[in-house]
């Protein structure tokens, strides 16, 4: 039966930050570490995404901006928590996040993908230009928080 | 874009709210629109809407390629007030499922530092 032989696995995701002064050549050991990792486990990485040195939204490790790293990786159970508990080891890291895309996925139709390098998203832009519904917007604004917290 | 409707539409709103009695029965109609919205997506419900602007399109439902994706600053950035918090559906006009979606995608950002927790908290 072709249904036997297939080794159906899980599809996941982890994004994690590092401290923004992490060399290159660092930042492309964890790389090889985790995939080590992953592939101990009996799991398969697809690819790593550098989304490289990123703004964030507020200061992580007292730092402005941070690596994001984005790894797309198929496996099985325990094979998360395997790859939490590296990332927790290794002091470069300083967030991370692991989410699942897929279940069932046939581990061997999954072709690996070279890494890629991402240019880091540019700065974000004024609310004006984006906003779509201003004078809501405002009225939300205006009456929710303030008098909540009164 | 009713742009300039909707904004209307809200300015009208805390107004209805204490002004009782006949703006009472808004709500209801809202419903009702928001029911028949799920029957023919995009069709226009100006029967209960009392003059004001259009019916907001769940804009995930119009364009069936966009997906929520919590590593899109850009896309989940429409959704946040100024001060971070996550617009309602009445206002961005978002189904029920695109915006339990959109909610789920915007707190696993806030995790990753993507989008802010707050802005310009005291």
């Amino acid at each position: 039966m072709a249904e036997a032989t297939k080794r159906l696995v899980r599809e996941y995701e982890t994004i994690y930050l590092l401290k923004p002064e992490t060399p290159d050549d660092q930042v492309d050991e964890i790389k090889e570490r985790l995939r080590g990792v992953v592939t101990r486990e009996g799991g398969k990485v697809i690819r790593f995404t550098d989304q490289g040195k990123r703004k964030t939204a507020f200061p992580v490790a007292k730092n402005a901006k941070a690596l994001y790293v984005h790894c797309l990786y198929v496996g099985g159970s325990g094979l998360v928590q395997e790859l939490e508990r590296n990332l927790k080891m290794i002091d470069a890291v300083t967030k991370f996040q692991s989410v699942r895309l897929a279940d069932g996925v046939d581990f061997d139709a999954r072709q690996v993908e070279a890494d890629v390098k991402i240019a880091p998203v540019e700065e974000e832009k004024p609310r004006e230009e984006r906003s779509e519904f201003p004078p809501t917007e405002e009225a939300f604004e205006g009456d929710a928080p303030e008098a909540e917290e009164a | 874009m009713a742009r300039p409707g909707e904004g209307m539409r809200m300015g009208g709103g805390p107004g209805g709210r204490f002004g009782g009695g006949d703006r009472g029965d808004r709500g209801d109609r809202g419903d009702r629109g928001d029911r028949g919205d799920r029957g023919d997506r995009g069709g226009e419900e100006m029967g209960g809407r009392r003059g004001f602007g259009r019916r907001k399109v769940c804009r995930f439902c119009a364009d069936k390629a966009a997906k929520v994706d919590y590593k899109d600053q850009q896309q989940l950035k429409y959704f946040l007030t100024e001060r971070g918090k996550i617009i309602p559906r009445r206002i961005s006009g978002n189904c029920a499922k695109h915006q339990r979606q959109v909610a789920t995608a915007v707190k696993r950002a806030r995790m990753l530092a993507i989008l802010p927790y707050t802005v310009g908290a005291m």
